[in-house]
């Protein structure tokens, strides 16, 4: 049985109303799941959004009614932010009348309850983390990187029971919350092979995929990434080992704050298994992700994680004065803050101009992907993020073909409407 | 032939049905939410349909809305009966175990799962923690 301190018994008893009272008896159910002698005090949480609007707005509604969250949340991003601009995109007015009414719905209960409006995948200048702090997150991009680059603790959250989190201030103690969980367990070395130019947001994503692979439910430890790895390219690999394993924690010995030596990121112990990541491997990584037979590319989606504006910039640049070919959609998103300084910083003309769209606080992928795609007629999409990747090709049933590679592949494929297989 | 194996309980409910084994961390995004069958080229279940099966596997693995596929599968009628998974339980499955009413378990090292097959004949016990299975 889980311990209940005064303060939790009586939100479970019903002092607080039956909202909290709802709310606290999924936490302790959780609790129980999980093994959880006790509670912890959870500073943040962040919720989802996207996707299966229907299901989202009737759970959501249930968790939040005559409720207020306690603690700063924040949501993911959105499959549509205005139907204007949808239309503007030339996304089918059923697939617009299906989703949106919805999000406005979702808009309206988040807004009620108090919560955040960030719609982003990339909440994390919001949330202002420290080393050890419990929070409740949900979300592929998030959680990885709020667990390794921060050295804050959360567990990959569902969404009812992160809801339930926010409204009690409390999670279960378990998982990657204790500090023996989050110790590494797999050796992953790269290889000294790779020069400083291999280092792109490509090989980051690649290596946490295949990570992923071998480590399965087992935390990676990384060696042999340049000491100067930044969060952006930590936030690239930590999507692989939640997407194809079960891990939303890593270490980066040297980079990542729980890893500055080898033996602090085993805690002492020794690692269970060792692979090396070499050229061989990362040709297999983009053997498996990229499954477009063609070279022709009818769609491009950057912002998967949302870009960043160092990206909107290279883009912007890479755009400048140019035209994306006529048979290619270039979608890039980004959240509400980049795209207000984008504007500011005269990012967006060029992109437009170019005939891309740079859309803010709409998911680059799942929004579109499992309904869009087809109906907009989209047979390859050509990306820079493994989430999106691995949600075209596992959504369409490899229907719809992909191209993975970092933005700068990504672009020229826009502008030239092929992808150059390196 | 019939044994038992201890578990631990991560959503309550006592159930019995035929196994359906999965060597890989499964995921219900893999399952056709129209037909209940696993559609997914190359999957080790291609083309099995999970309703009414208990799904044994390692673990699961899925993205941030798996919880909703789960419950969006139990709305169908697609969804399985039981979910019986090996050293870990996917902290988002239990929450969509919970929300769907799946009676899930775990806690089962790799050998102990291995002794389960595909068909045979498991009683999931979420209520004192174990799974008996029987072959014919």
């Amino acid at each position: 049985m889980v311990y209940l301190n005064d303060e939790e018994k009586k939100m479970l008893d019903g002092n607080e109303g039956p909202a909290v009272q709802r709310a606290m008896e999924l936490v302790v159910k959780m609790a129980e799941a999980n093994g959880a002698e006790r509670m912890v005090d959870v500073t943040s949480a962040h919720i989802l959004c996207v996707e299966a609007v229907d299901m989202l707005f009737e759970v959501t509604s249930g968790m939040l009614k005559d409720a207020e969250v306690k603690i700063p949340t924040t949501t993911n991003a959105v499959s549509i932010h205005s139907d204007e601009r949808a239309r503007q995109m030339e996304i089918p007015e059923a697939i617009i009348d299906a989703q949106w009414p919805g999000i406005c719905r979702l808009k309206e209960l988040h807004k009620k309850a108090g919560i955040i409006p960030s719609y982003t995948c990339h909440p994390h200048p919001l949330k202002e983390l420290k080393m050890g702090e419990h929070v409740a997150f949900t979300e592929f991009n998030v959680v990885p990187l709020a667990n390794a680059w921060f050295g804050a603790r959360t567990n990959l959250h569902g969404q009812t029971d992160t809801l339930a989190s926010a409204i009690t201030g409390k999670a279960p103690d378990c998982g990657l919350h204790l500090p023996e969980n989050r110790w590494g367990e797999v050796l992953i070395e790269v290889d000294k092979g790779f020069g400083p130019e291999a280092f792109d947001s490509a090989f980051y994503g690649a290596l946490g995929y295949w990570a992923g692979q071998v480590c399965v439910d087992r935390i990676p430890v990384f060696t042999g990434l340049p000491g100067n790895t930044t969060c952006r390219a930590v936030e690239y690999l930590g999507v692989g080992p939640l997407i194809r394993g079960s891990v939303g924690m890593f270490h980066v010995v040297g980079v990542t704050p729980e890893a500055p030596t080898l033996e602090a990121a085993f805690g002492g112990r020794k690692p269970g298994e060792r692979f090396t990541f070499g050229k061989r491997e990362l040709k297999t990584v983009y053997g498996e992700l990229n499954t477009a037979k063609k070279s022709e590319v009818d769609m491009v989606c950057l912002g998967c994680p949302h870009c960043s504006l160092q990206e909107l910039q290279a883009i912007a640049r890479l755009l400048d004065g140019k035209k994306v070919a006529k048979s290619v959609r270039l979608w890039i998103a980004t959240n509400e803050i980049n795209y207000g300084l984008a504007e500011r910083m005269g990012l967006i003309d060029p992109i437009e101009r170019a005939g891309g769209f740079l859309n803010s606080s709409i998911c680059a992928g799942t929004g579109f992907l499992l309904r869009f795609t087809e109906s907009l007629g989209v047979k390859v999409v050509a990306n820079n993020g493994l989430t999106l990747s691995g949600l075209v090709s596992r959504g369409t049933r490899g229907k719809v073909g992909v191209f993975f590679g970092n933005i700068e592949q990504c672009v020229n494929a826009a502008l030239t409407g092929k992808w150059e297989r390196g | 032939m019939k044994f038992n194996l201890e578990v631990h309980i991560a959503n309550k409910g006592v159930v019995e049905g035929e196994a359906l084994v999965c060597s890989k961390p499964f995921t219900f995004r893999d399952v056709n939410p129209l037909t209940g069958e696993v559609d997914t080229p190359g999957h080790d279940l291609m083309g099995k349909k999970v309703a009414g099966k208990v799904i044994v596997c390692p673990c699961a693995s899925g993205i941030s809305t798996e919880e909703f596929t789960m419950y969006g599968l139990k709305k169908a009628g697609f969804a399985p009966k039981a979910i019986v998974n090996g050293r870990t339980a996917f902290y988002i499955t239990i929450a969509g175990a919970i929300l769907a009413g799946i009676p899930m378990v775990y806690g089962l090292s790799p050998g102990c799962l291995g002794l389960i097959r595909s068909g045979d004949h498991v009683k999931v016990d979420g209520e004192q923690g174990f799974v008996e299975v029987s072959r014919a």
